[in-house]
Parts: structure tokens; sequence; C-alpha cells
């Protein structure tokens, strides 16, 4: 009740010093990290923070500032730093008006009191329960190491229009990486495993996956330069979705001529059997969220669908932009995980789902002529953005494909080819589906996926 | 505050804490956005919070808070110590501190200009005459954003051990970017000026020069062909240097990464186990050095309180060094160097490269390219992409010239070069004498991952490797 109070005060001081408009962005967090190398435990981090973001707008001009010290005169100060942004800042001829109060429909099962309570040793405990998964499913495993991060936080949104949006949520996820030995070969491997309540966490499976990985791809050999069918597992994925694909549909990049799709709107950019949303609203996923940090209630929003490019992710600032309104997009992110009152709002995906196709893994595969079938790739970055150029490295669980099966690992390879150019050369989309993140980017729900006639080279 | 912090070390060490550290923090900053002559965006923040670590049975635990009163942080240092203590259950190796002298000073880094003597009004009206020297150029620009921010923290460090040590640092960027667009192929540039001081550090380069050859730079660029691909020598500048070093040498010489505590996300190194072998040329010298005033890696104590030193790194092609916190240092009985840094209080600190360059040598831009009969060179940083070990690597410049019989004769976009770290740190045959550092503001570790601000350099050097023109993939 109390921060509430503090919240109406804040837009009764803007509203007094002259704004327009107002809003308030509360956020109480808390982040427990463990951190596992080199066959142990190393280290556990936490952070508590607290604080509020305040946008007032006055005659067009918005400003924002911050503050994690909620005294009432430092609330004030935060309030006029604001108002000095906004003048010095000029106005957004663009601009329409922060959001006005949607229907918001929660989330089930993305907060889980257990989280919350959960002390230390259980949380180092579960650590554990990954690392032992990893290092006793063989003899050969020579290093293990990873984190599990689990964190909670409490926003709550008001604005002058009537916006006032609350919602609690925890997360918990892990991730694993291993490597095998045996003589003259060394390999490595990745296990991820993200939930929302604690009894749906499985922390072995993530050792277990990682391990199982390394172990598999023990006696690589080298691969000839050429064009592959590219067969990406979910959490090679990732990476291409997070740094290459999301920007190019955020509007911002869109309006700047900066995205591969420009000026493709509502034309076919891709096979007929793709189709990728950004998808809040799925129960218990990772980054699932009732409404966006402007307090706009979210949806299943269709991005690509049967090959067709439906929308672009906007948040308040870049719909106004456009005279569209927000798709419910607007994140406010930071280094750490989860939501920042330290940022701006900026549209971001939430949850990137690409819909799963009719045949198993195994027969996407049975279905390959000549290809390479990769479990992790890494340093994976736009070339050429408004190209949709990529470079990209494999790094684990990567294997030569001939004729339908499955043959001998491989080394890495260097990758460089064309999102456009992959999104249409779709060979195939199993129906195994699963939730990963990379190392720092966006929730995905995918299953594995086949790209034809992409160029490979050894490292 | 000092007395706060000692008392709450004093409460530490009564936990049970073999060690343990606070930084207290105070950060500003500000800036903003200028894109095609508007302001987009505008922020300032502040920000405070304390850090506290805590060893105990020989493992760490952290904890950050954004409350700064007596019970506040008590209560992280609880937190802390419960953490570090929750971690041991499973220790096999204690973490173990190499020693150090007990430290009592104070570091302000000199400002000429301060930030708010600069008000911000004058900041966007510069951002404003880059914009438009930028189109002036050619009507083929048709995007251009300028940005202009700065920071200030004062950070307050004490140590159970004694030392206390309160750190002042101002920092300031300034960065142009131009778009071009001329038949179907666009080309974007970008360039950043900065470094730790006042405003002056924006000014090294004249900001209305710097955004006036951009412009013209990528309006060349779009009519340009890309290069062949094959082996031959490339001559690379300073900015290419600066993340070549970045990425093949800094990275892999930070301690806990050859000692694979950074395997699961930052990777490994290659030279793991061969200090004191060659491993480049006799011309190759590399070191890591905090100490450089005005470069963007700048500070003269750690997150550890350790003084700052040069940290050798490659002499004469010989590996000799890595950058060491007290604890790996402890482990290769060596001497911690200062090489701890967080991104701020909320962060643990980690093995951080501060300013690491390649030494300069004795040739001349001209001599290098004299008796060159065909290769490329290069000219600015742009996308690493790099193995886990940094013994295959890949960076893009931002363009290139051929050079054929000595001379540089014509322009190229969109090359690559490639190759693996001891193949090219042995092919090195020519050491350049203009040295430049550069700023990088985002070096990413951790996890979480942690950005953190570098400075990397070196003058123009000369090796062999693969070149790939790669234009429409």
């Amino acid at each position: 009740m109390k921060q509430f109070d503090v919240k109406s005060k804040i837009l009764y001081q803007a509203e007094k010093l002259g704004a327009d408009e107002a809003e308030v962005f509360f956020l109480d967090k808390r982040l427990l990290t463990v951190r596992i190398a080199s066959n142990q435990i190393v280290e556990s981090k936490g952070i508590s923070d607290r604080g509020v973001g305040v946008r007032v707008v006055k005659d067009k001009a918005i400003g924002f500032a911050v503050t994690c010290n909620m005294t009432e005169e430092n609330i004030k100060t935060t309030i006029k730093d604001a108002f000095t942004i906004a003048k010095v800042r000029g106005p957004a001829k663009h601009w329409k008006s922060l959001p006005t109060p949607g229907k918001v429909t929660s989330i089930s099962g993305i907060f889980d009191e257990e989280i919350v309570k959960m002390g230390t040793d259980e949380t180092v405990n579960l650590a554990i329960r990954m690392l032992d998964a990893a290092s006793n499913y063989n003899p050969k495993i020579v290093d293990v190491s990873g984190s599990l991060n689990v964190f909670f936080d409490d926003v709550h949104i008001v604005n002058t229009h009537g916006v006032d949006a609350n919602e609690a949520s925890t997360t918990i996820f892990g991730s694993i990486t291993t490597e095998a030995e045996e003589t003259g070969s060394r390999s490595s491997g990745v296990g991820f495993h993200g939930k929302r309540i604690l009894k749906d966490f499985a922390p072995e499976k993530i050792g277990q996956e990682s391990a199982e990985m390394a172990v598999s791809t023990l006696g690589a050999k080298k691969l000839e330069a050429g064009d592959y069918s590219l067969i990406l597992d979910p959490y090679a994925l990732t990476e291409i979705m997070s740094y290459i694909f999301a920007r190019s549909v955020i509007s911002k990049f869109y309006q700047d001529k900066v995205s591969c799709f420009t000026g493709k709107l509502g034309q076919e950019i891709a096979d007929t059997n793709l189709s990728i949303y950004d998808d809040p609203t799925l129960p218990r996923h990772l980054g699932c969220t009732a409404f966006d940090d402007e307090g706009v209630p979210t949806r299943r929003l269709p991005i690509i669908e049967k090959g067709v490019f439906k929308n672009l992710l906007y948040d308040t600032f870049y719909g106004s932009k456009d005279s569209v309104p927000s798709t419910g997009s607007g994140k406010r992110t930071e280094l750490l995980p989860g939501r920042s009152y330290r940022s701006i709002p900026f549209p971001e995906p939430h949850n990137l789902v690409i819909e799963r196709g009719d045949q198993t893994r195994d027969e996407l595969i049975e279905d390959t002529k000549r290809g390479i079938l990769v479990g992790r790739i890494w340093y994976t970055y736009p070339l050429n953005p408004e190209r949709g150029d990529f470079s990209t490295t494999t790094r684990s669980g990567a294997f030569l494909v001939k004729n339908g099966e499955v043959q001998n690992p491989i080394h890495p390879l260097r990758i460089f080819d064309n999102l456009p150019k992959c999104f249409w050369n779709v060979g195939g989309i199993a129906n195994n589906v699963k939730q990963v993140a990379p190392w720092f980017g966006y929730f995905l729900v995918a299953p594995t996926i086949r790209f034809d006639n992409v160029k490979a080279t050894p490292t | 505050m000092e007395e706060l912090a000692q008392m709450v070390m004093e409460y530490a060490l009564k936990l049970g804490a073999e060690y343990a550290d606070i930084r207290i923090e105070q950060s500003k900053d500000e800036g903003f956005l200028l894109e095609n002559g508007n302001v987009e965006l505008i922020g300032s923040g502040s920000v405070v919070g304390a850090g506290v670590r805590v060893l105990a049975k020989g493992t760490w635990g952290f904890y950050a808070t954004t409350l700064l009163d007596k019970k506040s942080l008590f209560d992280t240092v609880e937190r802390a110590y419960k953490m570090a203590v929750a971690s041991s259950q499973r220790v096999k190796e204690p973490t173990k501190l190499a020693p150090i002298k007990v430290i009592q000073d104070k570091d302000v880094v000199r400002v000429k200009k301060k930030l708010e003597d600069f008000p911000m009004e004058e900041r966007i009206q510069l951002a404003k005459d880059c914009d438009s020297v930028m189109r002036k150029v050619s009507d083929k620009i048709h995007r251009t954003s300028v940005s202009i921010s700065g920071d200030t923290t004062r950070k307050l460090f004490c140590s159970s051990e004694g030392t206390l040590i309160q750190h002042e640092l101002m920092k300031c960027y300034l960065s142009v970017r131009a778009v071009a667009h001329e038949a179907g192929v666009t080309e974007d540039q970008d360039k950043l000026e900065g470094g730790t001081g006042g405003f002056e550090a924006t000014q090294k380069v004249d900001p209305l020069k710097l955004s006036e050859d951009l412009a013209i730079k990528v309006c060349e660029l779009v009519k340009a062909p890309t290069s062949p691909s094959e082996e031959m020598p490339v001559i690379m500048n300073q900015d290419y240097v600066a993340l070549l070093t970045h990425e093949i040498i800094g990275h892999p010489s930070e301690a806990d990464r050859v000692l694979g505590r950074e395997a699961a996300w930052a990777g490994v190194a290659w030279w793991k186990g061969m200090l004191g072998q060659k491993i480049g040329s006799d011309l190759l010298n590399a070191s890591d050095d905090s100490r450089i005033e005005g470069a963007l890696g700048y500070y003269k104590y750690d997150d550890e309180g350790v003084p700052a030193k040069e940290k050798v790194l490659i002499k004469n092609g010989v590996l000799v060094g890595h950058m060491h916190s007290r604890e790996t240092a402890a482990v290769f009985g060596t001497e911690p160097n200062g090489g701890m840094r967080a991104t701020g209080c909320q962060f643990a600190p980690l093995i951080r490269m501060s300013n690491t360059f390649i030494k300069p040598g004795d040739w001349t831009f001209e001599e290098m390219i004299e008796d060159v009969d065909r290769g490329i060179y290069a000219v600015g940083e742009k996308v690493p992409s790099i193995d886990n070990r940094r013994y295959n690597w890949q960076i893009s410049c931002k363009w290139a010239y051929l050079i054929e019989k000595g001379e540089l004769t014509k322009l190229l976009r969109d090359v690559t070069i490639a190759g693996t770290a001891p193949t090219f740190f042995k092919s090195i045959d020519a050491v350049g004498k203009d040295f430049i550092m550069r700023p990088l503001p985002n070096c990413g570790k951790g996890d979480p991952m942690q950005a953190i601000h570098v400075g990397n350099g070196g003058p123009y050097i000369r090796g062999r490797a693969h070149v790939i023109g790669t234009r429409g993939a």
C-alpha cells in the first residue's frame, strides 16, 4: 500500500508541475546466481534492487529519470530531472499519448511463492544437482561449468490515463557446458532448461543433456567447405533468432531501413511453412507476462505467418511514429535478467515462438541428403544488418548428415550466410519444441529446423 | 561512509569470513542520441548501491543492494556470507588470495572540461553541427546519428584487510554514424571517440572533421567492389589492430579463462600451459596497462584494491604473462597485477582487460606498403567471429584497399580477414611506429553478463592472413 502511495504521489506531483501526462514504473527485483566452473561451485551472487523510473510528457516533449533512493526529496529531484530532460529534448512531433488502460488478462503459472522463499542453500543445492548430473554421466566428462539463475520481480506501472498494472513473477533457469575428452579428442556440450514454477524445473536434465552432447561428439573429423543443409536444434537457433532475426522485426530498425525485411511488411518473405510469433501469453513459459513495461496488455503477435510478414514489434513511442498502437512490446531491459526500472521502453520480443512442423526430428534428418546437424553455435553477428548477412561458428553438438543418416561428429565450422535466404530455403521443420535462451538474448520456443544451401567452411 | 564501510568489514570477519570487501558507488550518467537531426533519445540516471564480496570456507559469496543505510549493509554482508557458506559444501580447491599491501589512497581522474560546464543544449548543438556536416556531403547520405554521453562515478573500496581507496572517475564519448544508399547498395559506418576525463576526451579528433570524413567514406564505399578471396599479406591499421588485440590477445590473457573458469560462456584460451613458449614473431610485443591517462580502461587500483601496473603479456613473441586477480595470481604463484573489475557495484568483479595493446615497432606505414606486391590494407574494425579458444579468428574491416606493387590502388568494401592465432602471430613481419589507443565501450563477459569499458590499441602491423570478400552471401 505504501508503494502505491508513493506512485500516486509522483503522478500528482508531476501533474502539479505541469505534465500533460506522466508514468511511474516501480520495480522490486531479486536475483540469485550460482556459478559453476572447473567442476565445482565457485561463486554465489545476489542482488536486491528496487527503484522507480518516471516519465513525464509536456507539450509532446518526453523526459525520463530514475532513482533507487526513495526519499521524498530524492523523488522530487527525479521528477524535476525528468522535466529538465523533456525541455532540453523538445517535442517529439509524432507523439500521441502514453497508453490508456486495456484489458489485462493474467498469465497463469508465472509466479511461484516457493521460488520467492528459496534460500541460499536450496539454490546452491539445485546447482549441485545440475553439476552432478553432468559429472556423473560418463567418465569422459572432464570439465563442467555453467550457472543457475533464480529471480523474481514485482512490477507496478501507473500513468495519468488510468493504467494501473501490477504483476509479480518468478523465473528459474540454468545452463551447463561440459567438455569431454578421450585420446586425441576433445568436445563440448550444452544443456539449458528454464521454468517459472519450481516443481517444473528439472536440474538433472540440464547436466545430462550437456554431457550427452559432449560425449557423443568425441572423435570429430574435419569437414570440407561447401554448401550444406544446416539443421539447427533449438539451442543453436537462439543466437540467430536473438541477434539476427529479432532486430529485423523491431519497428525502430524497420523505420530506420536497417532491417533486412525493409519495405516487405505484408509480403511473402519466407517459405510458407515458416510461422514466427511473439507469444507472451503461454502459461508457465519464460518471458511471458500479462502486460509490457508500459502497461499495455500483451497478446500472441504473428510476426511471420505462413511465410507472410504480418507485424512489426511496437512500443508506444515507435508506434506513434507510424500512427499505429503499441503491440504490447515495450520492454525495459538491462544487463541483469528481467525487467529494469533504469531503462526507457524499447520494442523487443518477450518470447519468440517458431511454429512446429509435422515431421519428427528423425524424419527431418532422414530427409536430408548432405547436411550438418548443430546443437550450439556462437559468436553470431550481423555482418550487414540491412542485407541480413550474418556470420557464426558452430561450437557444440555438430555432426555430418549424409543420405538421411547422422554420421561422424565434425570440427567447428564458420558459417557465412543470409537470413532472408535461409528463410526462403527452409527445408523442413520438426515437431520437437523446446524453450531456450542464449547468453544474453531473447527467450525462444522452437523446434529443430533445416535451412538448405548454407555456406560452411572449416575454421 | 568510510566508517560504515569499515564497520561492515569488521562484521564480515565476525561472521566468519576469511576475507571481505565492499564497493560503495554513486554514479550518474547522461546522454542523448540525435538521429537525422532530431533528438531521438535522451536520458540521465543516477545509481547508488553497494556490492559486498565475502570469502568464507574457501568460496566466494557476493550480494548487492541499492540501500546504503547501516541495517541494509549489515543484511547485505550477512547474505553474501551465507552465499559463500552455501557454495562451500562442494569446494574441491579452496580459494586462496595472493597477498597485497594494505593501501589508503584517493584517485581522482584529471578533468579539463567538466561535463556539467558544457550544458546539454551545447552538446546537442555540437551534435546537430556534426549531423549537418554529414548531410551536406551528399544526398546519398540517408541516415545520420550522433550521440554524446558521459558518466561520473564515485567509488569507495574498503577491504577487511584495511585497504581503503576512493575513486572519482569521469568518462565521455562521442559517436557518429552515417548510412549511404545508392542503387540498392547500403553502407553503414560509425566511429567512436572518447575516454577517461572530461569533455576533452571526445575532442581528440575534431568532431566535425570526423563526421565529414565518415560521410565522404560511406559515399565512396557504396560504389566500391568487394575484395578477392585469397591468402595474402595484410597491413592492418591501428583501429583494426585494436579489435584484433582485444579478441585474440586480450581475452585469452585473462587468467580465469586460462584456468577454464569462464568455459560456459566467454570461453577458454588455446595457449593454456604455454607460458614461456614462443607463440609469435620476435616483433610481437603486447601488454595491458590501466594507468594510461585518458584511455577508456584507465584506473589506478582495481576492484580488489590492487595497484595497477603494466601486465606484460607477450614479449618478443614469447607468451610471458596473464591478467590476474588475487585468486588466480595465487594459483599461478605470481603477484597480483590489478586485473579485477566489475561494471558496477551490483556485479561481482571479474578479470577484465583495461587498456590492452600491441607495442609499437619502428616501421613507417610507407615502408610497410612499399615491399608488398599484392596485398590488402585493412582499415577499421567491424564484426568479430572467434572460436571459444580464441584460436580461429575472423574480423571484418570497415573498408580496405588493394595493395598492388607497393601502392594502394582500389577501395574495397565488405572485406573479412581470417586466420589462426599462432600462424598469424608468427607471420607478423613489420610493426609500425604510429601507436593509437582506441575506446571500446562494451566488452561482454560474465554471468550475468557485464559490459565494461576498455581501451585497445596498437600500431600498424603487417602479417599474412586469409582475405574473404563477403558481399552478398
